[in-house]
């Protein structure tokens, strides 16, 4: 298994440069790219610039692991306005068009919001029906999209076995999950999301639950051996299953002093993870 | 008026011979020659003519509300018609799914073929158009319709309100629950009777036009028929069966 780290921790204040420096030097093998979440990664970024972000990588010894964003919690594939939808189509398109350029091979995507307002019902519909239109797109592309369980701030798809009918029900090689062994709270056990959706899984991001501190809140989340995920079981899980790809850390909670010791120290975890001394 | 699914469909099959036929026949979807599109339901003019269904789509802005309408006329087993312009032929049931109604021919058209008897149900898009269009489809469909509409209410500005209740209830043709869907557009109409209410507004109506009927929404039921709501189902059923009723009606009188 080989370990990334995104681009959104990267300091704010720092270049991009200087980030990948930091993760270079923390010993991670690659980085992933939030399109929307930095600065020098948006939606208007041209393709030449793409490929100079992707040069600065190379230059930097990693290379790109995914290529993730956050737009769709503005601009969720589910929504009822079809302008909406149609901007978060255009949003997994740039992601798979870029991935292609970075040399990455897999995206996230937020697929699906349930809110008060716009019932599950809908939301399942309209999200199963824009991976069928994105995943044959992805696969021209060699690109994997990979849903993500964001389980308790989407309220949607909250358990493997409901993952999976989704899954099947779009019916796309190329469409798969990105786990997320940190979002599964009180909701489950990640291990148990491995062993049902291994060979499904595209991308894992790897954080850290504080499940008895509530279900959403900032709080919840914390860094890699802190909470209450049993990474032994976790890692158990991937054994079994057989993966071997990208880990890519995702901390939500920041250090508030010393921002850089944060990338050591969370890559110095999941060597951990990866060589099984727990 | 309320009726068991098992009820309609019960009556469906005792419709005129040739909706049977048609719906019998699983013709494979094709172009029709007015640019429509015909489906297995689809018949040609002849003794069962006046029950002829037409799905319309006049700039329709709402995708899943049009095959929300579209799969429901399909499973009842009734023939109809897609077609993007208007009919010259003769229609006992009319369904505008989420309509921009912003051109003058279309307004005309659906007030003659509703004069003549047959059943409109008009969805407005208002909610999802421009001010401009808005306004535009207020002034014919006033004009042309004798319904007015307020500027479209979102309804989940202040989403997370514990007095957020997202339903619109209807009493015509059947009583139903159904969700709103985000934004309603707030009815009146001259001689009109209110069918759908959210809150205290009234987001749909029905009224008679000649020999015929208009039943007009201000709140889309279409997306709830495509992801299977039960009442939107029953309520859309019971029309279909108002609007055969109406034809009938209307036939006797002629």
């Amino acid at each position: 298994m080989k370990k990334s780290i995104g681009d959104n921790e990267i300091p704010h204040g720092w270049s991009f440069e200087r980030g990948l420096e930091l993760i270079k030097q923390a010993r991670f093998d690659g980085v992933e790219l939030w399109l929307g979440d930095v600065p020098w990664f948006q939606m208007s970024t041209t393709d030449a610039e793409v490929l100079a972000l992707r040069q600065k990588v190379i230059n930097a010894g990693l290379v790109v692991s995914n290529v993730s964003t956050g737009l769709h919690w503005k601009y969720p594939l589910s929504a009822r306005e079809p302008e909406v939808r149609r901007q978060g189509i255009r949003i997994v398109e740039r992601q798979v068009e870029t991935a292609k350029l970075l040399g990455a091979d897999a995206i996230l995507v937020v697929a699906g919001l349930v809110t008060e307002e716009v019932p599950y019902q809908e939301v399942y519909r309209r999200t199963v029906e824009a991976m069928q239109e994105l995943g044959p797109k992805a696969a021209r592309a060699g690109v994997k999209i990979g849903c993500e369980n964001c389980c308790s701030e989407q309220k949607f798809l909250l358990s493997p076995g409901e993952f999976l009918q989704f899954l099947k029900d779009v019916n796309e090689p190329a469409v798969g999950l990105h786990l997320d062994v940190g979002n599964i709270h009180d909701t489950g056990f990640a291990e148990q999301w491995v062993e049902i959706l291994g060979p499904r899984i595209t991308r894992i991001h790897l954080k850290d639950a504080m499940k008895k501190r509530g279900h959403c809140c900032d709080p919840v989340y914390t860094n890699i051996f802190l909470g209450d995920n049993n990474w032994a079981a976790i890692r158990a899980a991937l054994v079994k299953v057989g993966y071997d790809g990208w880990l890519v850390a995702e901390m939500e909670r920041r250090y508030r002093f010393a921002p850089d010791q944060q990338f050591y120290d969370t890559s110095a975890a999941m060597d951990r993870v990866i060589t099984g001394r727990l | 008026m309320g009726i068991s699914r098992r009820s309609f469909l019960d009556y469906a099959t005792r419709l005129p011979a040739a909706f049977a036929i048609a719906a019998s026949s699983g013709a494979v979807p094709r172009f029709s020659e007015a640019g429509g599109f015909l489906h297995a339901g689809h018949y040609r003019a002849g003794v069962a003519s006046a029950q002829r269904c037409l799905l319309l789509n006049f700039s329709c802005v709402l995708d899943e509300s049009f095959e929300g309408y579209r799969t429901s006329l399909q499973a009842a087993g009734l023939p109809f018609e897609i077609t993007r312009r208007e009919s010259s032929e003769a229609a006992s049931f009319i369904v505008v799914p989420a309509a921009a109604l912003t051109e003058l021919c279309h307004a005309g058209w659906l007030r003659n073929r509703i004069a003549a008897g047959a059943t409109a149900l008009v969805e407005s898009a208002g909610a999802f158009l421009s001010a401009s269009e808005f306004r535009l489809q207020n002034s014919l469909v006033s004009s042309r319709l004798g319904v007015s509409a307020l500027a479209p209410v979102r309804l989940w500005e202040n989403a997370g309100r514990l007095s957020n209740i997202p339903y619109v209830d209807f009493t015509w043709p059947a009583a139903a629950t159904i969700r709103d869907f985000s934004r309603v557009v707030p009815l009146s109409g001259v001689a009109a009777q209110p069918i759908a209410t959210q809150g205290t507004r009234v987001v749909g109506l029905k009224r008679r036009l000649g020999a015929g009927m208009l039943v007009y929404l201000g709140s889309p039921v279409g997306p709830h028929l495509l992801t299977g709501d039960h009442e939107a189902q029953r309520w859309f059923e019971n029309l279909c069966l108002e609007a055969n009723r109406g034809q009938i009606e209307a036939n006797k009188s002629l």
